[in-house]
């Protein structure tokens, strides 16, 4: 049953995704191609060159622009979604389905966890076209981004691998923050959207407050190892476990509210 | 056992308990068996409905469909209709009929594709372009082309037109297994009361009747319609 539960969670939202992709990397062409003809322009020492610049810069900030409300809308999509099929209209066919409550959480979990991906792969995909044909990798912008990853020690297989799991666990605590409160806010009747809303940002900030006094206690207990694979592993470990620790908080509390508070009014 | 639902002292609040949906209700619907729920706005039908379904959490008591209390078991019995539309209305009939098909073992399609002929939808529209009456249409024979235990249709004529309330009553009447008990709940009696076994009336979140359509006839010489407007009189 979860495997069809995922192909009509995919299938629901796959359409919305595939046209932001679309426009993401139309973006990035137009982008790119303008930032060519600029170049054409400049090596030919036109009068147009001024003209040639200013859509250069206008493409790339619209490139930009659409790079922020595709990661946005990810997440309002992923949301929409839950709260459509589960706490809406829909929920009176999906909690009717003869399939256990928790498959519904984990089939969410799975399809926002994997979209979310997609989105970062898609954003990753969109910047290599921007770049494509281009010196980048030796401007100063990426010799000082490759600067700065070497000095979290990136270039350590160990710490590389951990900042990737970091990434997976904070996005599993992103997407099950944004269920939880859902389900917390459908506890607020008729006020259900506005209480999802109140609910995450609560959420946010308490996570917020408790990274920053960590943090703050964990530099002062790891003074004199700073800059070493010891020192980032550390952190990243601890990282981690925190965002792995209010996910399953998260996705418990989700998975209770739904068992014994729902209320389809 | 001859009961498909059983419940004791139900109860369910609103607003912090404040507002008593349903103040210890106590039933048990036969099998075999057309029900009517019947009651005023705000009786506690619709919410003895949603329990039935696991939609809502019951404050106290106990509730057992087949045997079991709600769960993943009693959905694999119970077909519902709810009084809103519950399917993604972007979606087209054929692809709603591949989702029953998906997820309910005992979803007929032949006789779903039968009936939605009949009526003249067809299967290639979306639910959007359709108009409220055809909407709950295709509900109703989603609902009705499974084969299960415990049919629970809640005002299921309630915003059709006469012509084709009279077809959703003889869709209801004839696509239904004798075996199985039918939980419907409705304003309408008059409309209803000619294919009701038994009666169940709510008041305030209490029953307050619970008796054979025949033998409430009889006894008070009318008909349920009239005995509802005597007993609800405003």
């Amino acid at each position: 049953m979860l495997g069809k539960l995922l192909k009509y969670d995919y299938k629901a939202n796959i359409f919305y995704f595939l046209l932001m992709y679309a426009v993401l990397m139309g973006a990035a062409v137009v982008a790119r191609l303008s930032i060519a003809a600029a170049d054409i322009q400049y090596f030919s020492f036109s009068d147009d060159h001024v003209l040639s610049v200013m859509a250069m810069v206008g493409s790339v900030l619209f490139y930009s622009l659409i790079c922020g409300a595709v990661a946005v809308l990810t997440l309002l999509l992923i949301a929409m979604r839950f709260y459509k099929n589960l706490m809406g209209n829909e929920g009176y066919l999906t909690f009717t389905l003869p399939v256990p409550k928790s498959s519904h959480l984990i089939s969410k979990m799975i399809s926002g966890v994997s979209l979310v991906l997609l989105t970062y792969l898609a954003l990753v995909l969109s910047a290599m076209v921007l770049t494509v044909g281009m010196d980048f990798w030796d401007s100063p912008v990426a010799v000082f981004s490759w600067r700065l990853l070497e000095a979290v020690r990136f270039d350590h297989p160990l710490i590389a691998s951990l900042y990737c799991l970091e990434g997976l666990v904070t996005v599993i605590q992103v997407v099950a923050v944004v269920y939880f409160s859902i389900c917390v806010g459908q506890l607020a009747g008729r006020h259900r959207v506005l209480g999802a809303i109140g609910i995450y940002l609560a959420v946010n900030v308490v996570i917020g407050i408790i990274a920053a006094l960590g943090s703050t206690i964990f530099m002062r207990l790891l003074h004199g190892y700073e800059g070493g694979v010891f020192y980032y592993g550390i952190t990243s470990t601890v990282t981690i476990l925190f965002h792995g620790i209010v996910a399953a908080g998260c996705l418990m509390g989700s998975f209770l509210l739904m068992k014994w508070k729902l209320n389809l009014e | 056992m001859n009961s498909i639902l059983e419940c004791r002292n139900l109860e369910k609040s609103y607003n912090g308990g404040r507002s008593r949906a349903l103040k210890g209700i106590s039933l048990s619907l036969g099998k075999g068996r057309i029900i009517g729920l019947l009651g005023p706005n705000g009786s506690g039908k619709t919410t003895f409905i949603k329990l039935i379904n696991g939609l809502l959490t019951p404050d106290g008591g106990e509730l057992y469909i087949g045997g079991y209390p709600v769960g993943v078991e009693t959905k694999h019995m119970i077909s519902y209709l709810p009084e809103v539309t519950y399917l993604g209305s972007s979606m087209k009939v054929h692809q709603i009929i591949s989702y029953f098909e998906d997820f309910y073992r005992d979803f007929d399609s032949g006789r779903a594709y039968e009936m939605l002929y009949r009526l003249n939808i067809n299967p290639g529209d979306r639910l959007k372009a359709m108009s409220k009456g055809t909407r709950e249409k295709v509900q109703l024979i989603m609902v009705m082309s499974r084969n299960t235990s415990l049919y629970v249709l809640d005002e299921p004529i309630g915003g059709v037109d006469p012509a084709a309330r009279d077809y959703i009553l003889s869709t209801i009447v004839s696509n239904y297994n004798p075996d199985a008990t039918i939980l419907l709940s409705t304003h309408l009696i008059a409309d209803v009361e000619q294919i009701l076994d038994d009666v169940i009336f709510l008041q305030e979140g209490s029953v307050m009747l619970a008796e054979s359509a025949e033998r409430l006839k009889k006894e008070k010489g009318c008909s349920v319609d009239a005995v509802f407007r005597e007993v609800f009189r405003c």
